[in-house]
């Protein structure tokens, strides 16, 4: 085996599992940052809960996919064989576009990064023929604009029925509180999915690699370290807890209320359980993004910041031309060869480190994600208190 | 070449269960925020005139709830907990094949 190819297979290993880290701790917030910011679960606990589950998750699930690209790049028979340098460079793009992403604490889907930065990597190697236009439409752009507007319209409702039968007129308390309890179990369901549909993309990359290297038989699945691999890099990330995305999504588009709250995370859960079910795949993130919105529109006394929203918007229109971008640098740098791949590696390890160091200037961790959380627990306070009274 | 039709079906089955899941865990809710029944006299009910409630953070007084509502209020709980274990089902790709 050439030196050349163990290299890049090698670093192609090692970006996916970053890439991996990097969808853990970007994703922590779909399913944790509602919990978080009612109370219903303090920060440490929600990110250890959602780690957990999705380890579980990547272990429950590991049939990878056919295709690397999922049909977005013409792969195969007369289309463009996809090269472990192209995957290599569409991971650089992807992970870059993820952190960017997490500075500036918008959720952004981790799979549309991977997608935009193979796009970028495979035009250079092979020209615009190499997309099918076709699918980029059906299966990123149309669905980017469904997620969030299904889940919006489901959580507006949910979150209308949640308050209409919860709603007293004779002034004794309504036991609203109480949904911070369903909220443990509607956020526990999002993680664990995540855990099953996500970390499966990075060992469908790496096994797909391992084929095309020819160090792996085409149609087997993948081997147990790399199942392994993904899973621990998922659940390390989602434990790091994305804070600046959490910070967003339950204090930066709306103040979340209990019933509100899990209004949301059902109608998440439920998305993207039909959605995966019932063959129209949509966004975790996106998902998740509009439930938030939705059920902000849907409680009354409350207001949706809209600059927040066109922010996180903005943000996915230019998620897959930037990442494609940066893929389709690196792809045009990793054509020189083994001098343009370390290069490719020394400039993106430089860019993680001052990603990381810039980060640092305004902290945001567990502490302060949620600026004012609900007063956390007072359904449990009051079974401490009927214990006593018994 | 969009298969408007699936995603009209994945809109339908979300609007649906969620807010099926919500309203059977509200029910449960309201039904453990039942009051205990004021009597005056004559087993007559007084009712309470306090102004309108729409309280975010609130809990339920446990003292004096008819027994009826409780039971009606797990059994609200329980069929959450059914819908839970569904989703679950969904999941984990070894249950369903």
């Amino acid at each position: 085996m050439p030196l050349e190819l163990t290299l890049i297979v090698l670093l192609v290993i090692v970006l996916a599992l970053f890439f991996d880290f990097t969808n853990g701790f970007h994703d922590t917030a779909n399913a944790m940052a509602t919990p978080i910011a009612t109370g219903a679960l303090k920060p440490k606990t929600a990110v250890l809960l959602a780690a957990i589950l999705n380890l579980v998750g990547a272990f429950l699930s590991t049939e990878v996919a056919k295709t690397i690209s999922g049909g977005l790049i013409n792969e195969g028979d007369g289309g463009v064989l996809i090269t472990p340098e192209m995957i290599f460079a569409g991971l650089i793009g992807a992970i870059v576009w993820n952190l960017v992403t997490w500075l500036y604490g918008l959720p952004s889907s981790s799979s549309h990064a991977l997608f935009g930065g193979l796009i970028g990597a495979a035009i250079v190697g092979a020209g615009f023929a190499a997309i099918n236009g076709g699918v980029l439409l059906s299966k990123i752009i149309i669905p980017a604009i469904a997620a969030p507007l299904t889940a919006g319209i489901v959580a507006f409702t949910a979150t209308k029925v949640a308050y209409a039968i919860t709603r007293r007129n004779d002034g004794r308390k309504d036991g609203r509180g109480r949904f911070r309890h369903a909220q443990i179990a509607s956020s526990s369901l999002i993680a664990l999915a995540h855990g099953t549909n996500d970390a499966q993309k990075t060992m469908g990359v790496i096994t797909l690699t391992l084929v095309a290297a020819n160090l792996q038989d085409p149609g087997t699945g993948p081997h147990l370290w790399v199942v392994v691999a993904c899973a621990l890099a998922i659940a390390i990330g989602t434990y790091s807890g994305g804070w600046r995305i959490i910070r967003t999504m339950g204090a930066g588009l709306t103040q979340v209320k209990p019933a509100q709250g899990f209004a949301a995370e059902t109608s998440t859960a439920a998305t993207i359980l039909a959605s995966s079910h019932l063959g129209f795949a949509l966004s975790t993130t996106q998902v998740a993004s509009g439930s938030v919105i939705g059920s902000g529109l849907g409680r009354r006394r409350s207001s949706v910041q809209w600059r927040t929203v066109g922010r996180i918007a903005s943000g996915w229109l230019f998620t897959l031309p930037a990442a494609g971008a940066v893929g389709a640098v690196a792809a045009f740098v990793a054509h020189l060869g083994t001098v343009g791949i370390i290069i490719d590696a020394a400039v993106g390890f430089l860019f993680i480190l001052f990603i990381f160091w810039r980060s640092r200037r305004n902290r945001v961790d567990h502490s302060n994600a949620i600026p004012d959380v609900n007063k956390a627990g007072t359904a449990v306070r009051i079974r401490g208190r009927k214990g006593k009274k018994s | 070449m969009i298969d408007w039709l699936a995603f009209l079906i994945v809109f339908a089955a979300s609007l649906g269960s969620a807010c099926l899941v919500v309203a059977l865990y509200s029910l449960g809710i309201r039904f453990l925020a039942t009051p205990a029944p004021v009597v005056i006299a004559d087993g007559e009910e007084a009712v309470p005139n306090g102004a309108a409630r729409d309280d975010e953070d609130d809990d339920v007084d446990d003292l004096g709830r008819p027994r009826w509502a409780t039971a009606a209020a797990y059994g609200c709980f329980g069929l959450s907990v059914v819908c839970v274990i569904g989703g679950i089902y969904l999941i984990v790709p070894a249950l369903h094949g």
